[in-house]
């Protein structure tokens, strides 16, 4: 692995279990790797230690002054065989997965506590993505972390935290 | 004296990045007036006009901020290879902001020139860039 993949590695690491979501971590990836190779700069020198510069775009990302938007983030340690009870509970307390890594469930849920609201998480298997998608999807799921042939779901409960 | 000469341009460097804090959003906005543009381009317009220290991991968070806030909008479009390029462009807000926070600099810059430089004596040479 050269330096660039590892530093994109680190980064995309550091930002999802700051509690970025996938589409957004992918974004902030893809324009480093973009301002990278159009100026041909060292990642350590443009952009600095991974774990610091994902920390101030977590923080960028933020509007001011709104706390509505303000999350916070925190990685809980599961196993394939009793995540889907922690899934349960963390939902419950408002925790919104944000992805899955060597089970750790990174996840996020709003500073603010009216604008919390709970979610319900499904895990199905298959060794093809697709087909998994397209069914979950239409059920109203929204995919949010793999580990091996596990994909995870998740989706808003209609009621709110009291 | 050579060491102190050092010292001197390590402060010097560090103040230069705090002007920079306070007026790079504003910058980055006019590159943005000027034309659509993606991030690296953003640095390179910067450079041209002689703020040569920009580096992205200073730059990509004030544009996240600026988005975030609405000043500016962005989309992506395909590139030959990879994932393609995120292109920036200013907002009806984002244009007010370069127009209000540009005056308010403007005037806030002559004011502290007329403070240091009262008799307008001091060396005019852009020795700083």
């Amino acid at each position: 692995m050269t330096d660039e993949t590892t530093y994109l590695d680190q980064l995309e690491r550091a930002l999802t279990r700051r509690g970025l979501d996938g589409s957004r971590t992918a974004e902030v990836v893809a324009e480093v790797a973009d301002h990278l190779s159009e100026s041909g700069d060292r990642p350590l020198e443009a952009f600095g230690e991974p774990e610091q510069y994902a920390a101030v775009l977590v923080a960028a990302d933020q509007p001011e002054g709104d706390p509505d938007q303000r999350f916070e983030a925190r990685t809980f340690r599961a196993t394939a065989v009793d995540e889907l009870d922690i899934l349960t509970t963390l939902g419950r307390d408002g925790w919104e997965l944000t992805g899955v890594r060597d089970f750790g469930l990174h996840a996020r849920r709003p500073v603010d506590l009216e604008a919390r609201k709970t979610w319900e998480y499904a895990r199905r298997t298959g060794l093809r993505r697709g087909p998994v998608l397209v069914e979950m999807e239409a059920a109203g799921w929204t995919p949010c972390g793999r580990w091996l042939s596990l994909h995870y779901f998740k989706r808003p409960e209609r009621t709110d935290v009291s | 004296m050579r060491l102190s000469r050092w010292y001197n341009y390590l402060a010097m460097k560090d103040r230069r990045q705090q002007w920079l804090r306070g007026v790079l959003d504003l910058c980055v906005l006019a590159t943005l007036d000027e034309q659509v543009r993606h991030g690296y381009a953003i640095a390179r317009r910067l450079d041209e006009f002689g703020l040569v220290d920009v580096k992205g991991g200073t730059l990509y968070p004030v544009l996240a901020r600026l988005q975030a806030a609405g000043f500016v909008t962005a989309r992506w479009e395909p590139g030959e290879r990879g994932p393609g390029r995120k292109y920036y462009a200013l907002t009806d807000d984002g244009s007010r902001l370069l127009r209000e926070q540009g005056d308010a600099w403007m005037h806030f810059t002559r004011t502290t020139e007329k403070v240091i430089d009262p008799g307008g004596r001091h060396d005019r040479r852009d020795h700083l860039s």
